[in-house]
């Protein structure tokens, strides 16, 4: 799977195509105004290295899920459990931050020896496609130790040579694409650009660690609205709640939904909130993104795709807070 | 010359040194952000922060309030605050103290002429259709005051009147697929000066008006109910839109319902006196409905 292959680019919607007898074929097309990874009928409507407005975790995670249905009745209580349909999925075009968020996300869903069936099931049988990115506005990966040609996660990694992808296998289901187009195989060196980033280090860090008192928490909690626009269009967040939908008085279905710490009422119960201000809610999120990483494993869970600081109403940048924590205090003006 | 800048700056210098209010709420430029954000200034050394030109865009008005309700839950002396408003943003404030959510000595409020805000060649709709240059309430106001003003055409309306022109199956499946992108994030009622009910009924854990199920008919009904709640209440600000992270076209529907309201009410814009009273939120007994 060493091998490295050319591929005109121009030849790519017709190579995808011709996989779509067995894989459902999803990438990043507009959705309105917007662009979004979704399913599309036909590979040329793809669209490559665009910048999507929310990730592709809803393809696996998605923003409101049925996780089984219930009935009552005097036959006693009944549970079945609905589980997504299992369909081969190939997915086109994550640039690297996406599938380092998809590493984040499989840990979250799969990791400490218990697997999310919901998940894990969309997860499973999809194949990614990974594309190198043209780094734009608000991009820090490099921050977290990977670049626009980072091809870490991926079944297959595209990387741009003008008119040409060159393409290279990491896995057998990748390689098994290849095999659909008679391509050139290449000696070359890949592309290794280096991203944008200089804001989050080991420094800001563990600064931010040390500073979960710091008065600036204050001044950011007053100017985050409490949306939750930050940890949806987030790859990696991962939050959900869980309701029940009653169908009638004999049953219903219970379903879990994306939430997030930004939220004023989020794991509030029985009458008690853990985190009653906003000041705790952004601290929480930022915290939660840059320092406490996952539990198991050291990855962390921000992968600097800056969807988060393109999303904000209020303009509140995780790049620059994180800067901000390695300022001395003295230079800290108030209502940075 | 002397710019509203340099006013904005000496004005807020002067009110923070002579301790006539604790904070003033204005604008500061992120250099590498390339926007404007929101910047609470209490030191009057830091006056220097702030900015006014048209890179202004976010209204300030929603922060003012969730500001004041942050402190409130740890402070418990009355603080006043000033901020800075363009003339969409000052129906906003007035909106606030309309609805009582703060005291009108609580907030002082510096208004400033603006001519637009944003790319000069790529307005926002609110710009185009602006006819409050001049902030319709203030307690100081800086800039000059325009002439002569006529009012523009308003390209939003023309947008809801060809909706309007639709039938109902294809209006229908426009807002359908417009909505079944909505997260539910709520980003379009947390920066609404209109939506500041202290508890929302969609973070109402017992009453079930409706799922959090983001599916389309679920945030239909949410984004309906919210429309009907500000109706004859918004202010027209556009931030609800702008904040939408799934490009929602809300304010098409806003625009609807204002226009609507105006013209069975015979009443005049929303937030733009302190004395208004929005024609849904008062009831008369000769009101034609006695369903009240």
């Amino acid at each position: 799977m060493t091998e490295l292959w050319r591929i005109k680019k121009c030849d790519l919607p017709a190579w995808l195509n011709i996989w779509r007898e067995e894989y459902e074929l999803w990438g990043a097309r507009p959705e309105g105004p917007v662009m979004r990874y979704g399913p599309v009928a036909d590979a040329t409507e793809l669209v490559l290295q665009v910048r999507t407005r929310d990730s592709a975790k809803n393809m696996f995670f998605p923003a409101t899920e049925t996780m089984f249905s219930f009935r009552h009745d005097e036959q006693g209580l009944e549970l079945n459990q609905q589980l997504p349909e299992l369909k081969a999925r190939l997915l086109v075009g994550l640039p690297s931050c996406d599938l380092q968020a998809l590493l984040v996300m499989d840990n979250v869903f799969g990791g400490g020896g218990h697997a999310d069936p919901y998940y894990s099931g969309r997860r499973q049988y999809t194949v990614v496609v990974g594309v190198a990115c043209e780094p734009g506005e608000f991009f820090f990966c490099q921050d977290f130790g990977f670049g626009p040609d980072t091809p870490t996660g991926a079944d297959l990694f595209l990387w741009d040579d003008g008119s040409n992808w060159l393409a290279q296998a990491f896995s057998e289901a990748g390689a098994r694409l290849l095999q659909a187009g008679d391509w050139e195989k290449v000696q070359a060196t890949v592309p290794n650009r280096s991203g944008p980033g200089g804001w989050v280090s080991a420094d800001s860090v563990a600064r931010l660690r040390e500073r979960f008192d710091d008065p600036r928490w204050e001044r950011l909690g007053e100017r985050c609205l409490g949306c939750g626009a930050c940890a949806y269009v987030c790859p990696t967040c991962h939050c959900f709640d869980i309701d029940d939908m009653p169908h009638g008085l004999e049953g219903g279905e219970r379903y879990r939904r994306w939430d997030t710490c930004a939220f004023a009422g989020f794991t509030a119960a029985a009458g008690h909130n853990p985190r009653p201000d906003q000041t705790g809610r952004i601290r929480q999120r930022v915290m939660h993104k840059l320092v406490y990483g996952d539990f198991r494993s050291d990855r962390s869970l921000c992968v600097g795709c800056g969807r988060c600081v393109a999303a904000c109403p209020a303009g509140i940048d995780i790049r620059a807070i994180a800067r901000e924590a390695v300022r001395e205090k003295k230079e800290v003006k108030a209502g940075a | 010359m002397t710019t509203i800048q340099d006013e904005l700056r000496e004005t807020a210098r002067t009110l923070l040194a002579e301790g006539q209010v604790d904070c003033v709420l204005g604008w500061a430029w992120e250099e590498e952000l390339q926007r404007a954000v929101p910047c609470f200034v209490r030191a009057a050394e830091d006056a220097k922060r702030l900015i006014w030109d048209e890179r202004c865009v976010v209204s300030l008005a929603p922060f003012l309030l969730h500001m004041k309700r942050q402190l409130s839950s740890v402070r418990t002396e009355p603080s006043r605050t000033a901020i800075v408003v363009k003339g969409c943003d000052a129906r906003g404030v007035v909106r606030i103290l309309r609805d009582q959510q703060l005291e009108r000595d609580e907030v002082l409020i510096i208004g400033v002429v603006c001519q637009g805000v944003g790319d000069p060649d790529n307005r926002p709709a609110k710009c185009r259709e602006c006819q409050y240059h001049v902030p319709p309430v203030y307690d100081l106001l800086l800039g000059e005051e325009p002439k002569e003003t006529q009012t523009p055409s308003s390209p939003l309306l023309e947008r809801v009147r060809e909706i309007e022109g639709w039938d109902v199956a294809d209006r229908a499946s426009y807002w359908r697929e417009h909505f079944s992108r909505c997260l539910r994030c709520y980003a379009c009622r947390q920066v609404c000066p209109a939506c500041n009910c202290v508890e929302c009924i969609f973070d109402s854990e017992r009453t079930r008006w409706t799922y959090k199920r983001t599916t389309a008919e679920e945030n239909m009904i949410f984004h309906a109910i919210r429309a009907f709640h500000v109706a004859g209440r918004c202010v027209e600000c556009g931030e609800c839109e702008r904040a939408c992270p799934m490009g929602i076209p809300l304010m098409e529907i806003n625009k609807k319902v204002a226009s609507d309201i105006k013209e069975l009410f015979s009443v005049p814009d929303a937030g733009v006196d302190l004395r208004e009273e929005p024609p849904l939120v008062r009831y008369e007994t000769g009101d034609l409905d006695h369903f009240v």
